[in-house]
């Protein structure tokens, strides 16, 4: 906070937004009637409002900076306590209200993104937080988790599909039998037709 | 948009077939009994799937026997009997197809016959199953504001297919929901979406209809598409085959699971490969061309 627009109010660092508004009244008020008089005392007066106009023009600014700051410094963290709680929608309903969209923001959506299974969306936003912070650390660490675990579930994916086959043989004795086929002995019956004209033919 | 869905024959064993071939012959007798003779022409795979699948999760056995239909009337084959599992299936497809044609009604301004052709059925179903109904419109109306707006995120546009097919499976299933599921009913209904999106690739293009796929990448023809963004819809397609081969497995199946298993785990992936290889009509007329050509100057 600019320290010489405080002093200009008789005001320290920490004021509230509303002492400095009830001192920038009051002083606004007592000049403005000063300025009418006189001489020097009428230009200095004018030459003061002029001068508390424009800071507090500025202090506005600045706390309303930080207040804005604070709530997205918070509204981030409810956007994660919502993703921790499974509450998606509203997740990307309060992502969608905000106005600035800086790298945490992308960050955020890609993760909610990932929870929705939209996968090809959340490396793009991870991609684009990256490119906006490229020194992140946390950006690039997820990113590298997350392209470990696609491959990782490709791989696994794949591996299933090569080992359903071996498993099947290897258990037509065991766990298979132990769990009911569905639709009862129809099967089983078509299935020894099936085998006794196989044997006939053969 | 459907049709998609079914087992990859070569790893199929004879007591699945016979299953599966069952399954899709009580969905077609089901239909008819409770929606009408009109409504059994729009029976499909992916209905059987969903009939196998729900019927093993909620541990509802079935009973199978030898009868006689209009298609079959010589050899009679097996048919598991009706029950409420089945009926629900057989609602959800007659609805489904019907938002369908209207889809294509509102898209290309055609098919109004067809739909009419469907309606009492729709109607019937309706009647019975008035939830059903609900869940379609309501994703079918997200969906379309999703493709009035030409959406270019491929994952955006097929959310509300995939929700769609997770919320008919939760409806029915109640109690015995998952997570496990819930996820993998999602992820066959985004399938659905984006396969039948590349599917009609090349129509879409010509039609100035909407493609996800377009919108995208902008290609101009599907072989242009896979060639140059290949890897960008191998990926995508990767992601929901390696999530379903996560997900089946924590799913509590009540019986042997070895056909979903197979049209989840290997269906999916297969059909995906043959769409992809699939030619245009285009490319088959050229081809033809060049046959011809080829064997004049032979001669």
């Amino acid at each position: 906070m600019n320290k010489k627009n405080l002093e200009l109010f008789d005001l320290e660092e920490g004021a509230t937004f509303e002492e400095v508004t009830a001192r920038y009244e009051a002083l606004k008020a007592k000049y403005s009637e000063e300025r009418f008089l006189d001489g020097e005392k009428g230009n200095e007066a004018a030459r003061m409002l002029h001068k508390i106009e424009v800071a507090y023009q500025e202090l506005r600014t600045e706390f309303n900076e930080k207040i804005e700051n604070g709530t997205r410094g918070n509204a981030y963290e409810l956007v994660d306590q919502y993703i921790k709680n499974g509450q998606l929608n509203e997740a990307q309903q309060l992502l969608d209200s905000f106005n600035e969209r800086p790298a945490e923001w992308h960050y955020m959506q890609s993760v909610v993104f990932y929870k929705k299974s939209w996968i090809n969306e959340s490396k793009k936003q991870l991609e684009i937080a990256m490119h906006m912070e490229p020194g992140n650390e946390k950006y690039r660490n997820s990113y590298e988790k997350l392209m470990q675990k696609i491959e990782y579930e490709h791989k696994m994916a794949q591996q299933i599909n090569t080992q359903q086959n071996g498993t099947q043989y290897n258990n037509t004795n065991g766990a298979y039998n132990q769990q009911q086929q569905m639709g009862g002995g129809c099967c089983d019956c078509l299935m020894a037709c099936c085998l006794f004209q196989m044997c006939c033919r053969s | 948009m459907f049709g998609y869905i079914r087992p990859y024959m070569p790893y199929v064993y004879q007591k699945d077939s016979v299953l599966y071939k069952a399954f899709y012959c009580g969905l077609c007798k089901s239909m008819g009994n409770s929606c009408g003779f009109r409504a059994r022409i729009s029976l499909s795979y992916d209905m059987t799937f969903l009939t196998a699948f729900l019927h093993n999760i909620k541990n509802v056995d079935v009973q199978m026997k030898k009868e006689r239909c209009i298609l079959h009337w010589i050899v009679p084959r097996y048919v598991v009997q009706d029950d409420a599992i089945t009926q629900y299936v057989a609602a959800v497809n007659i609805i489904l197809t019907y938002y369908k044609l209207q889809d294509d009604i509102e898209d290309e301004k055609k098919g109004k016959f067809k739909q009419s052709f469907f309606k009492k059925g729709y109607q019937k179903a309706k009647k019975k199953y008035p939830k059903i109904d609900e869940i379609v419109a309501k994703y079918m109306q997200i969906l379309h504001k999703l493709e009035r707006e030409r959406c270019s995120s491929i994952d955006r546009v097929a959310d509300p297919f995939g929700c769609l097919v997770a919320e008919l499976v939760a409806f029915n299933l109640e109690e015995k929901m998952s997570e496990a599921v819930e996820k993998v009913s999602y992820n066959i209904g985004k399938w659905i979406y984006l396969i039948d999106a590349l599917d009609d690739y090349d129509k879409d293009i010509q039609k100035q209809n909407y493609n996800p796929f377009y919108m995208a990448y902008m290609a101009k023809s599907k072989r242009e598409l896979l060639q140059n963004h290949g890897q960008d819809i191998n990926f995508i397609f990767g992601n929901i085959f390696s999530e379903n081969a996560l997900y089946v497995g924590q799913i509590e199946f009540h019986f042997n699971h070895d056909l979903t298993d197979n049209i989840i785990l290997r269906g999916l992936p297969m059909q995906t490969q043959t769409v992809m290889q699939k030619l245009s009509k285009l490319e088959k007329k050229e081809q033809k061309l060049a046959m011809k050509t080829g064997m004049q100057v032979e001669k």
